[in-house]
């Protein structure tokens, strides 16, 4: 990444898509984390990378893409909060700003990068059974209940299924990082 | 707010099935409480990290071709980058998928499995593709059974039960899930099987632990629902639900649920009328040891009491006896096992034989202490490892109480549930004390087992027998749990292809939130020696 990179106009281009790419799954954990579905977090992202675009040339390429990508997205949440029908379930916009500081507190404890391999460790470390049903949950776009069909069970045990596995994954990790 | 609850309404926000109330009470919880921000923000980037994980590695590659056709954009869910690409017009990039993750969306379980079994049958005359296929105790998969007279009863491995009355159609879901697309039905869900769904083409109804009777067809004025015991909730087409308790009834109109009598509704059926079970036979053992147990219910240290009494084909809830304590909450749903004879011919017993028959049971609650006892009638010990008692998953704290194929009584707990299994399990077995010359004997089988180190007692017709082996046996034992619960089985076993169906029988069984001394448990077997 460097200042060449961004004088040069197509290369300017690559760099952004390079690193939009590169920090695409780490900027939608991020809206995630603020408490949208995930088809929100889709077209919420999608603007996002519109925004970025149009304000590539303020981007000092000598900084965090990340920080500066999370600048952007919480604007972009809030802005698209204020569209969205109560209904739907969303957060009131300080409680959203609160969780986006939350998401950035667990991060700097354990950097994105780090995170994802420990999972996938500990993912290993599960039964079988139980990492089939984590792949076919979020492996897929099936929704929970095709998915609950498709295994001969209901939607409420798969649920309760998800979270016991989910709470087998969150302790193995406290393990991994009490470890270092 | 307990953390239990936060943990759930979090999980129940980001999958998206919260009710507008729940969401309220978490608003609240987590604008209030920074803890509980930590910790949603936790389980949002574990359920961001899982999807990433299913969709394959990071893109660390960008691969630049020349001049690639759109439609070769990964179909994943780099959608805003693909998109992104798209207003931008740059055709020239796009993400390498990698092998793997094709892969690993093949490994997907095997799709059909048995959800039910037909577990009595009255003059009933099946029709349809599959007819030749079913009959008494076979399991049966998902897909649609036709009635076209008679009667029969299904067990879902759910742990509900339904009698159907033809002619009737039924479309066989998931263990806990059915459509009546015509016919009458009676259902029983016991507590252990609640939220048993059952469909007509238009009306969704959850059972909420109770009995009901549902009828659906071509003509409307025989279409109708009627709630002998406990509690449905009811869903029309106009997606809100209504709430219905025992002695309500409803006409189902084109989808509209409209509360009225029941007169219209008729006879539903009831299979108890065609099957009758009974017997006479060594009088005395049985009456002392009906005299004890009737005594025993009233035992206030009784997690639950199960006396495996005046079982009929019909039965399908297992009643705890216990006095004290959470009552029929902690009834069993009795699934595919058969009503048989016990130790006396007075006795009722269960039969188990199948792999689909078991009682399910739910027990909440951590225990310090705990003692198991049944009265057993082992026919053989033909799987590797043979259930008494076995929770689903095995999970952190619940215990596993089994036999061997060898003739071993074992005992499990494992603070880490299946999480690292050798290093944390703590398994006890038993001395040899079967072998197949015992088949058909009925044993009284039990044990004890304490928080803390060395506390697992094995006990067999009374008498304490050694700890042969096991492993981590130094490591204390926490307190234990059980949830859902199989006796006889195991539902959700958390390795592949372990089937531990139990052959044989079972009369009695119990649970103590104590460790029973020796000589109670002698006295148990003194009074219930066949």
């Amino acid at each position: 990444m460097t200042n060449k990179a961004n004088s040069d106009e197509a290369g300017s281009e690559e760099l952004f898509v390079q690193l939009f790419a590169k920090y695409e799954r780490h900027l939608r954990a991020f809206i995630r984390s603020m408490g949208l579905g995930w088809t929100e977090v889709d077209d919420v992202t999608q603007t996002v990378s519109l925004v970025m675009w149009r304000k590539w040339d303020q981007f000092d390429p000598d900084t965090d893409f990340m920080r500066w990508a999370r600048v952007i997205a919480r604007f972009e949440v809030l802005k698209f909060r204020r569209k969205m029908a109560r209904d739907r379930h969303v957060f009131q916009e300080d409680l959203m700003e609160l969780l986006a500081d939350a998401s950035i507190e667990l991060e700097d404890h354990v950097p994105h990068e780090q995170y994802r391999q420990r999972l996938e460790r500990c993912l290993e470390r599960l039964p079988d059974k139980s990492r089939t049903l984590i792949n076919s949950v979020y492996g897929g776009d099936q929704t929970i209940k095709e998915v609950a069909a498709e295994l001969g069970t209901s939607a409420t045990a798969l649920y309760k299924a998800l979270n016991r596995i989910r709470e087998q994954l969150r302790a193995c990790m406290e393990t991994r990082s009490a470890e270092g | 707010m307990p953390d239990k609850d936060v943990q759930r309404l979090i999980e129940a926000h980001l999958d998206q099935h919260l009710s507008d109330e729940e969401f309220s009470s978490l608003e609240n919880h987590l604008a209030s409480d920074p803890k509980a921000r930590l910790q949603y923000a936790e389980m949002a980037r574990l359920d961001a990290a899982l999807r990433d994980v299913g969709e394959g590695p990071e893109p660390a590659n960008l691969v630049t071709f020349g001049n690639s056709p759109q439609n070769q954009f990964p179909p994943q869910k780099w959608l805003a980058l693909a998109a992104l690409l798209a207003v931008l017009a740059i055709p020239s990039i796009f993400l390498l998928k990698e092998e793997n993750s094709s892969t690993e969306s093949q490994n997907t379980m095997a799709a059909t499995k048995g959800v039910a079994v037909i577990t009595a049958e009255a003059e009933a005359v099946w029709s349809g593709e599959n007819a030749n296929s079913i009959s008494e105790g076979v399991a049966l998969e998902p897909g649609m059974l036709t009635l076209s007279k008679g009667l029969a009863q299904i067990d879902f491995f759910g742990g509900a039960s339904i009698s159907l009355l033809g002619p009737a159609q039924i479309e066989l879901v998931s263990r806990d899930a059915a459509i009546l697309h015509q016919g009458k039905i009676r259902a029983d869900v016991p507590p252990a099987a609640r939220g048993f769904e059952i469909r007509t083409n238009d009306v969704l109804l959850e059972d909420l632990g109770t009995s009901f009777g549902l009828s659906a067809g071509t003509d409307d004025s025989k279409a109708g629902l009627i709630v002998f015991d406990g509690e449905v909730r009811a869903t029309g087409r106009d997606g809100s639900p209504i709430l219905f308790n025992g002695g309500e009834a409803a006409r189902l109109e084109e989808g509209a649920i409209i509360r009225d009598r029941s007169d219209h509704l008729g006879e539903f059926p009831d299979i108890t009328d065609v099957i009758a079970g009974s017997g006479t036979h060594d009088e005395v053992r049985y009456a002392a040891w009906r005299e004890a147990s009737l005594d025993r219910r009233r035992d206030d240290r009784l997690i639950a009491y199960f006396d495996f009494e005046g079982l009929t084909a019909a039965t399908r809830r297992l009643r705890n006896q216990a006095l004290h304590g959470m009552g029929s909450e902690l009834d069993g749903g009795i699934v595919g096992a058969r009503v048989a004879e016990g130790r006396w011919g007075q006795k009722t017993a269960l039969d188990f034989r199948s792999e689909g028959d078991r009682v399910r049971f739910d027990i909440p609650g951590d225990y310090d202490a705990i003692t198991l006892y049944a009265w057993v009638r082992i026919d053989a010990l033909d799987r590797h490892l043979n259930s008494l008692f076995l929770t689903d998953f095995f999970d952190e704290n619940e215990i596993h109480w089994q036999l061997s194929n060898e003739g071993h009584m074992h005992f499990a707990v494992s603070p880490m549930g299946a999480v690292d299994i050798p290093e944390h399990n703590r398994r006890f077995f038993s001395k040899k004390f079967w072998d197949p010359s015992q088949s058909g004997q009925w044993l009284l089988l039990a044990v004890t087992a304490e928080k803390g180190v060395g506390t697992v007692k094995f006990y067999v017709n009374g008498e304490p027998i050694e700890i042969s082996d096991g492993t981590q046996m130094h490591k204390p034992l926490p307190a234990m749990r059980f949830g859902e619960v199989d006796l006889g089985n195991w539902s959700e076993p958390i390795w592949e292809r372990a089937i531990r169906t139990l052959n044989g029988r079972i009369d009695e069984f119990a649970i103590y939130s104590v460790a029973l001394p020796a000589d109670e448990i002698k006295m148990i077997y003194e009074e219930g020696r066949p």
